[in-house]
C-alpha cells in the first residue's frame, strides 16, 4: 500500500483513523477498531524464492512510543480511542483539557497494569493528534450483561406521552393490563430476563449475577490500592472477558475509560468515586440497587477493615452531601 | 384508541385523563427573591379529542433587588414577600378574570428555596385554601421549571439541565421520577455567577448573572481556571476561587484603571468571560455525558442561568454534533415564576395528589428526585 | 381545642411567657388562621413552647420559652404571620354582603388591569412549539 508521508505530518495518528472502523462514539472520544497497528504479515509460498514473512522490520518504524506489545495485542485488535475537538469550547481550554486528560488516563492504565489491575493494555500514544491506541477487550459490558442494553439504545424512549380522553382510559383499562405491560417493554427497563448474549454465555458457565457484582468490588479494591480512582465508573466502563485457561474463574472483569482518572490522596476521593458508580448502577438500572451491596461487600473485603473503615464513613456523607445539596433558590 | 393502535404508534399512554371542563389553578412562589403569582387553566380541546389546552391567564410578579455588592437575605427576602404578596396576588386574580370559587386548586412552592420566604406563600396559600375551601398542592420548585419547559417546548424526554442561583443539576426522567445525574458538588454555577458579580461591584438589576454575561462580551483573554468536572459531577468552588484570585493579581485592573494602550493586563472583562468559557464548558460536558449515558439527544435547559445566552449557544453546539436540539429558549422558564408551579399543582391535582393540610410545611431542603411524578408514564 | 406543639417542657422551671389574644371577625376565622399557623413548627424548637388554640372568635397564642431574647423572636415572627393572615383575609376572604360578580364583569375588570399594566387579556395559550408565556409582568 502506498501513502503520501506529507498527508500524515500533522498527526501519525490519522494514518490509523483512516484504515480503523468507528464502533463507538461516546461524549469524549471517537472510538475505532483495527486488527493491529502493524500492517498484516506477507507470507511468501515457500516454494518461490526468498523468505519468509517479514512482518515486524518494516513496521517498527510506525510506532515509536509503543511500550513492548506483546501478541496477544494483535490478536485481540486495537482500539484507538480519539478526542475529538469540542468546538463549544475556547480552543486553548480544549486543546489542554485533551492533552491533560491523554496522557493522565495513559499513566493510570499503565500504573495500574503494574500493580496487577486487570485493564486493557496501552500501545501507541499520540498526545498532539489526541489518540491513544489500547487493547481491544473482547467481550461484553457489565452494562449489556445487567440488561441496560447497549448505551444509546433500547433504555430511553424519547416517545409522546398521549392522553386519553376518559372513555378511551376507561376501555384501555378494561382490555386489560396489556398495553401497559408492552409500553414498559418498548422501555426496556432492566428486565433481567431479557435474552442478552453475554449473559447468556455466563449463566451457561454458572455464574450468577450476584458473583458479578463481587468481581466487580473485588476488581475496584485492586484499583483503589494502588492510589488511582477511575472517576468515571459506570456500568458501561466495566466489561466482562471470558477467560477460559483460568480454572478458577471463568471470566474477568477489565476496567475501561480511564479518561478521568487521578491519584486520590484522601478517603473522601475514594468514596466519590465508589459514590459515583453507585449512582450509576441506581439511575441506570434501577431495580439492581440492592445487588450493589454486594459490590461493596467485596470491595470492603478486598481493601481490608483498616482502609475501609475511613472510605466508608466518607461514603455516608458522600451520600447525604447528596441530599443536602439543594440550597437557596 | 384501540389497542392496536397504541401499540403500533409506540406512544406511551399517559396516565392523565383528559378533562371534561375546564380546570384552574393558581401558583404561589417565593423560594427566592422572586416573587410570582400566576393562574393555568387546562381545558378540553374543541378541536382534538386527545389534547388538552393549556393556558396562562396570568403571570404577575414582584422581585426584591439588592443594592451592588449584596446579596439578599432570607430575613429580608421574606419582609418583601410579606410586604408584597397581597398585591400581587390580587393582580394575578384580577387580570386572569377568575372568581376564588372558579379556582380547583391552589399551587404553592414546597421547597427548596430559602425557609422564611416560602413560608410567606405557604402560609398565605393555607389560608386561602381555608377561606374559599380550595384544596392545596405543595410543588417542588426544580420539578415546576421542568414541567413548564416541557409544556412550552413540546420536548417529550430531554435532559435537563437546571441551572439556577441555588441549583445545578443534570436531570433524566425515569420511571416516575426525575433522577439527577450528576450536579454541584458545591455550589450553584448562579451562586458562583452572582458572588463574582459582587466581588467586581456588578449590579444587581436586572440580576447579577446577565450583567455578566454583558461584560463578558467584551472579555478578550481566557485566563486559566481549574476545570472541576468529576465524573458526572462539577466542583466549582475551586474555580470561584480562583477568579477571585485573579482580581489581586498585580496583572489585573478594576474598572476605572482600565488603560487601553497597556498590553499585557487583566480586565473585568476577561475575567467575566473565562469564567463564562470555563464554568459553562464542565456544565456542557456532563450534560452530554448523561445525554451518552441514557441516549438522549434533546436538552432542556430550565432554571435562571438557563437565561444566559453563550450556555445556550455552547450547549446547541454540543447537541448539534449529536444530532440533537436544545430547548431554552423562553423566559418563562428559565425565571422564577407562578405559573410554572401552577402548572406542576395542576397536574398532580388532576392525578389525585393533593397535599393534607398538615403536611404543607414548607422544606429548604427538597430533592427534585423526591417527587413522585404521577402524572407521567 | 388546643395545639400543643412540641415537647419542650412548660411553666415548671421559670420560663418566660406571653400570651397573646387576638381577636377575629367570627370564630370561623380564628380557627382559620389558628390551622393556618399551626402547621409552622417553631424554630427553636427545643426552648420555645408554643400553644395555640381558639375561644369564641379570639385566636390565643400562648408561649413559653426558656430565654427572654428567644420570648421576642418567637412572638415577633407570630405577629409577623398573623398581619399576614389577617392582611390576606381582609382582601381575599368573601364578605357575604357582596354581590358575586357576572361574567362580564369579569372580563371587563379584566381587561381593565390588562391594559393598565400589560398582559394578555385572554391568556397565552401554551401550543408546545417553543413560545411561552414571557416572563410576567412585574407588579407596580
Amino acid at each position: 500500500m502506498t501513502f503520501t508521508p506529507s498527508s500524515y505530518s500533522h498527526s501519525p495518528s490519522a494514518y490509523y483513523l483512516e484504515k480503523g472502523e468507528l464502533i463507538k462514539q461516546g461524549a469524549e472520544a471517537k472510538v475505532y477498531s483495527l486488527p493491529s497497528l502493524f500492517p498484516q504479515p506477507t507470507i511468501y509460498n515457500p516454494s518461490s524464492s526468498s523468505s519468509s514473512s517479514s512482518s515486524s522490520a518494516s513496521s517498527s518504524s510506525n510506532n515509536p512510543q509503543s511500550s513492548s506489545s506483546s501478541s496477544s495485542s494483535s490478536s485481540s485488535g486495537v482500539i484507538i480511542k480519539y478526542r475529538f475537538p469540542k468546538t463549544y469550547r475556547h480552543p486553548t481550554l480544549d486543546q489542554s483539557l485533551t492533552s491533560s486528560r491523554l496522557i493522565f488516563e495513559a499513566r493510570s492504565l499503565s500504573r495500574a497494569s503494574k500493580s496487577g489491575v486487570i485493564v486493557p493494555k496501552v500501545i501507541w500514544v499520540d498526545d498532539k493528534g489526541g489518540c491513544i491506541g489500547l487493547e481491544k477487550i473482547n467481550g461484553w459490558s457489565v452494562r449489556e450483561v445487567l440488561g441496560g442494553g447497549a448505551e444509546g439504545e433500547m433504555e430511553f424512549k424519547d416517545d409522546e406521552e398521549i392522553e386519553l380522553d376518559q372513555q378511551d382510559q376507561h376501555d384501555n383499562q378494561q382490555e386489560g393490563k396489556d398495553i401497559g405491560e408492552e409500553a414498559r417493554d418498548i422501555q426496556g427497563e432492566g428486565e433481567y430476563e431479557q435474552v442478552n448474549e453475554g449473559w447468556q454465555k455466563l449463566k451457561e458457565l454458572g455464574v450468577t449475577q450476584d458473583h458479578i457484582m463481587r468481581s466487580i468490588g473485588a476488581a475496584l479494591a485492586r484499583l483503589h490500592l494502588t492510589t488511582i480512582i477511575h472517576g468515571d465508573l459506570t456500568t458501561s466502563n466495566m466489561m466482562i472477558r471470558l477467560t477460559p485457561e483460568n480454572k478458577e474463574q471463568p471470566y474477568e472483569i477489565v476496567m475501561i475509560d480511564f479518561g478521568l482518572s487521578s491519584t486520590a490522596q484522601f478517603p473522601e476521593n475514594y468514596a466519590v468515586d465508589l459514590y459515583v458508580l453507585e449512582r450509576a448502577f441506581a439511575s441506570t438500572h434501577p431495580k439492581s440497587e440492592k445487588l450493589y451491596a454486594g459490590v461493596l461487600e467485596a470491595y470492603a473485603q478486598g481493601l481490608g477493615p483498616k482502609k475501609w473503615r475511613p472510605i466508608e464513613i466518607k461514603l455516608k456523607s458522600v451520600r447525604k452531601r447528596g441530599r443536602k445539596r439543594d440550597m437557596s433558590g | 384508541m384501540t389497542q392496536a393502535e397504541a401499540s403500533s404508534s409506540k406512544k406511551k399512554i399517559s396516565p392523565l385523563v383528559r378533562p371534561n371542563r375546564r380546570l384552574l389553578c393558581l401558583g404561589i412562589e417565593g423560594s427566592a427573591n422572586k416573587l410570582g403569582v400566576g393562574v393555568i387553566s387546562h381545558s378540553p380541546s374543541p378541536t382534538s379529542k386527545t389534547v388538552t389546552k393549556v393556558t396562562v391567564l396570568s403571570n404577575v410578579r414582584h422581585t426584591y433587588i439588592t443594592s451592588p455588592g449584596e446579596g439578599f437575605l432570607p430575613s429580608d427576602t421574606a419582609r418583601h414577600h410579606r410586604d408584597w404578596i397581597i398585591r400581587v396576588i390580587e393582580e394575578s386574580i384580577r387580570k386572569a378574570g377568575v372568581r376564588w370559587s372558579d379556582l380547583d386548586c391552589i399551587a404553592f412552592t414546597k421547597g427548596p428555596g430559602m425557609g422564611t420566604p416560602l413560608q410567606v406563600g405557604a402560609l398565605v396559600a393555607r389560608t386561602l385554601s381555608l377561606l374559599h375551601n380550595i384544596p392545596l398542592i405543595g410543588v417542588n420548585h426544580c420539578v415546576g421549571h421542568i414541567e413548564m419547559g416541557r409544556q412550552i417546548t413540546s420536548s417529550h424526554n430531554p435532559i435537563v439541565l437546571y441551572v439556577s442561583g441555588g441549583n445545578t443539576q443534570v436531570i433524566a426522567y425515569s420511571q416516575q421520577r426525575y433522577r439527577i445525574f450528576g450536579e454541584t458538588l458545591d455550589i450553584a454555577v448562579g451562586n458562583c455567577l452572582d458572588r463574582f458579580a459582587r466581588v467586581i461591584g456588578l449590579r444587581n438589576d436586572p440580576s447579577p448573572g446577565y450583567n455578566i454575561e454583558v461584560e463578558a462580551k467584551k472579555g478578550k483573554k481566557l485566563v486559566q481556571l481549574p476545570y472541576g468536572t468529576k465524573g458526572m459531577d462539577v466542583s466549582l468552588a475551586g474555580m470561584l476561587h480562583s477568579v477571585e484570585t485573579y482580581t489581586k493579581d498585580k496583572k489585573y485592573r478594576s474598572w476605572d484603571k482600565i488603560n487601553q494602550e497597556e498590553e499585557d493586563i487583566i480586565t473585568p472583562y476577561d475575567l467575566c468571560y473565562s469564567l463564562q468559557e470555563t464554568a459553562f464548558a464542565m456544565l456542557v460536558e456532563i450534560t452530554e455525558r448523561a445525554m451518552a449515558h441514557v441516549g438522549a439527544r434533546d436538552v432542556l435547559i430550565v432554571g435562571g442561568v438557563g437565561c444566559n445566552l453563550r450556555l445556550q449557544e455552547m450547549m446547541g453546539i454540543m447537541a448539534s454534533e449529536r444530532n440533537g436540539r436544545v430547548f431554552a429558549t423562553d423566559q418563562s422558564f428559565c425565571i422564577d415564576n407562578g405559573i410554572m408551579i401552577a402548572q406542576a399543582g395542576l397536574l398532580a391535582f388532576r392525578m389525585g395528589q393533593i397535599t393534607p393540610l398538615e403536611k404543607t410545611g414548607v422544606t429548604q431542603r427538597y430533592r427534585t428526585d423526591a417527587v413522585h411524578v404521577s402524572w407521567r408514564a | 381545642m388546643a395545639s400543643m406543639q412540641n415537647e419542650a417542657g412548660p411553666s415548671s422551671e421559670g420560663w418566660h411567657t406571653t400570651t397573646l389574644r387576638i381577636p377575629f371577625h367570627t370564630p370561623q376565622h380564628a380557627e382559620i388562621a389558628k390551622s393556618a399557623l399551626e402547621v409552622d413548627r417553631e424554630q427553636n424548637g427545643t426552648f420555645v413552647y408554643r400553644e395555640l388554640s381558639v375561644e369564641n372568635d379570639m385566636l390565643i397564642a400562648k408561649y413559653e420559652t426558656s430565654t427572654v431574647r428567644l420570648l421576642r423572636l418567637s412572638t415577633n415572627s407570630c405577629l409577623s404571620s398573623l398581619d399576614l393572615v389577617v392582611r390576606t383575609m381582609s382582601s381575599f376572604a368573601t364578605d357575604p354582603k357582596d354581590i358575586p360578580k357576572t361574567d362580564e364583569e369579569l372580563e371587563k375588570f379584566r381587561d381593565e388591569a390588562n391594559r393598565i399594566s400589560g398582559g394578555a387579556g385572554t391568556g397565552i395559550e401554551l401550543k408546545g412549539d417553543g413560545r411561552g408565556a414571557g416572563s410576567g409582568e412585574e407588579v407596580k
